[in-house]
């Protein structure tokens, strides 16, 4: 009998129009784990996410977590099952504080009923009492204490990107998708967010799927590694051992010449 | 500038977050609820309305100012608390204190139907659907004559508690500004709960709040039903206020006015909603005041009314977005940091930093 999949992408197909967007994507996540997806612009890596958060509907293939197909669950459903997730272009709620952003991150784990809340009696204050506590945990891991009642528009980019994880966190996942986490950071910035992704996996126990453009910094964190273009797998492996894979430096190349 | 040190959650959730703030809102409450002694007749009817649309403006607000979903189709919300209210203790001699919720809850289900094209449209369209199922109400209103009296109204009397008849004006104030509290209440606990919060997040992005796990189409309908209910509630209350209430009561000018209210009160504020039923309550006594100082050709116009409602609407939406709620915040932050203020500081930041790579 083959063991139990943690986290599997079978078959995975979608198509834009003309565009061959995936095709036939399969990948396996193992728990614990910090896997990488890799590839050059266009190459899928974001529409994967997509696919998985539900954000986009594949046209065929399945999505396996933990036993459970959640290929075909509504948007909202697939982060109570233990999936969340950060955007490529940040999409926080720019209107609203840090704070209130981080809290929004635990709505997955809200018990109150409307009514409980409209009357903010009993459960609902101990509730609202227990997500303050669990944001200031994650406040004080990524070191957001100084914008904790700003809104968004006034914290700098960096942060924002940082906020955008907190939020994800506070789902507290099995699984954390991060679309280029790194992207639009500096070097010492950079380095910060590998410590926190390393940190993420073992002190929480998460296990992190990461679009990522940074070689670096994939080499550095990651575990595995599957690199992609123009929606197919091209190599799988430790990450040392996929860039070295001709088809994949291949594809690098080609995008620059 | 003023800093406090947190020392429990509940320092971020409770209502008045600093003592002075409390003081104010005490002394405020004192202004209130002494007002009749030093207000005529006249006054305090306009104070019982001011009470009333704070109803509306307050559901409006949760609805169009934190969810980010136009209705212009609350008149018909009002006018099924109103008709509500009007028909089940006249007609059937049921008890105010029960036509009251029921008023309510009816117009909170009739919102579930006007709210029903937001699932699918946005913005303008959504404006047109609701503007649509609004005339559907009044239309319905004018034609079911065995039920609502159709053009001729319905009168209806006033509440009833034990062998008191609330039948001067000044306890019906008491009775609206008690209303008013609780439903003010009620407003800032649901937006200091998830509740409150997902209704924010989808309006600023609904992609991240499905990713939250909120579920857009159930918010959503849930947010036109609570609307609803404040219309419904403030509905009831018209009545009894008024005796009397017939369709031109709930024209689409008043589904127009209620928006005027929220926006000049500020959008997305509960306070505003206050500042925004003032306005809307003296704004026609102003313009029938003015209209006889005016030159003929302006102040013998139809359209008088209507047109300055467009013109408010256009000159806060210009200029001041934030509405009075706004203004009065700048005027506060301004003498809490003298010497220091800056005249950017509201100013909006413009991003250039989304990219995409
Ligand atoms: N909503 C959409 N509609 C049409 N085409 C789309 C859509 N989303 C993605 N695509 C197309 O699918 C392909 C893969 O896009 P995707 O965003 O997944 O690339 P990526 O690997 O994330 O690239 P990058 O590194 O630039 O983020 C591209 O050709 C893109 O134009
Ligand atoms: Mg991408």
């Amino acid at each position: 009998m083959r063991e139990r999949q943690f986290f599997s992408v079978q078959n995975l197909s979608i198509r834009f129009g003309g565009i061959q967007a995936l095709k036939d994507v399969s990948l396996e996540v193992k728990p614990g784990s910090i896997h990488a997806l890799i590839g050059p612009n266009g190459a899928g890596k974001t529409t994967i996410l997509n696919c998985i958060s539900r954000v986009y509907k594949a046209d065929g293939g399945t999505v396996v977590f933990k036993g459970e197909d959640v290929s075909r669950l509504k948007p909202h459903q697939v982060v109570s099952r233990g999936i969340s997730r950060t955007f490529q272009n940040i999409e926080l709620f720019s209107n609203m504080t840090v704070m209130d952003n981080i809290l929004l991150g635990r709505h997955s784990k809200r018990q109150t009923s409307l009514l409980n809340d409209a009357l903010f009696w009993g459960k609902s204050q101990r509730q609202e009492m227990q997500f303050r506590e669990r944001v200031e945990e994650i406040i004080d891991f990524l070191d957001l204490q100084a914008y904790r009642n700003l809104p968004i528009s006034r914290i700098p980019y960096g942060v924002q990107k940082n906020v955008e994880l907190a939020r994800a966190l506070a789902a507290e996942p099995d699984l954390l998708l991060l679309d280029e986490p790194s992207s639009g950071l500096n070097v010492e910035e950079t380095q910060d967010l590998a410590f926190w992704i390393e940190d993420i996996k073992e002190d929480f126990g998460i296990t992190i799927l990461l679009v990522e453009h940074d070689m670096r910094l994939v080499m550095d964190v990651c575990d595995a590694a599957t690199a992609f273009n123009y929606g197919s797998v091209l190599a799988y492996g430790t990450p040392a051992d996929v860039v070295k894979d001709p088809e994949v430096v291949k594809a690098y190349l080609g995008e620059e010449g | 500038m003023r800093f406090i040190k947190r020392t429990t959650y509940m320092h971020d959730i409770q209502l008045f977050r600093y003592r002075s703030t409390l003081v104010w809102y005490l002394l405020l409450g004192v202004v209130v609820l002494a007002a009749p002694l030093s207000m005529g007749a006249y006054g305090m009817s306009l104070l019982t309305l001011v009470g009333i649309y704070a109803i509306v403006a307050l559901g409006l607000n949760l609805l169009t100012g934190f969810t980010g979903q136009i209705s212009l189709g609350h008149a018909a919300l009002f006018a099924v608390g109103a008709y509500t209210s009007a028909i089940l203790t006249g007609t059937h001699g049921v008890s105010f204190w029960l036509a009251l919720p029921a008023a309510g809850i009816l117009a909170a289900i009739v919102g579930i139907f006007i709210g029903l094209p937001a699932l699918r449209l946005k913005g303008l369209y959504l404006a047109i659907a609701t503007m649509g199922l609004g005339f559907i109400v009044e239309e319905i209103i004018v034609h079911w004559s065995s039920m609502t009296g159709g053009v001729n109204g319905l009168a209806v009397s006033r509440p009833v508690l034990g062998a008191f008849e609330f039948s001067s004006d000044d306890s019906f104030y008491y009775l609206v500004v008690s209303i008013l509290f609780i439903m003010t209440v009620i407003m800032k606990n649901l937006l200091r709960t998830p509740t409150g919060r997902a209704f924010v997040a989808i309006r600023d992005s609904d992609v991240a709040a499905s990713s939250m796990g909120i579920n857009l189409a159930a918010y959503k309908t849930i947010a036109f039903c609570i609307s609803a209910f404040y219309a419904g509630i403030a509905g009831s209350l018209f009545a009894h206020f008024m005796y009397f209430i017939g369709p031109e009561n709930f024209t689409f000018l008043i589904s127009i006015s209620f928006l005027v209210m929220i926006v000049v009160g500020g959008v997305g504020s509960v306070h505003g909603a206050v500042f925004g039923a003032i306005f809307i309550t003296l704004l026609p006594e102003f313009i029938s005041f003015t209209r006889g100082y005016l030159p003929e050709v302006i102040g013998k116009q139809v359209g008088l009314q209507e047109a300055t409602y467009g013109l408010v609407l256009i000159l806060f939406l210009r200029f001041e977005p934030m509405g009075l709620y706004g203004r009065w915040l700048k005027i506060k932050f301004y003498f809490e940091h003298f010497p220091f203020y800056k005249k950017d500081t509201f100013k909006r930041e413009r991003k250039f930093y989304r990219t995409e790579h």
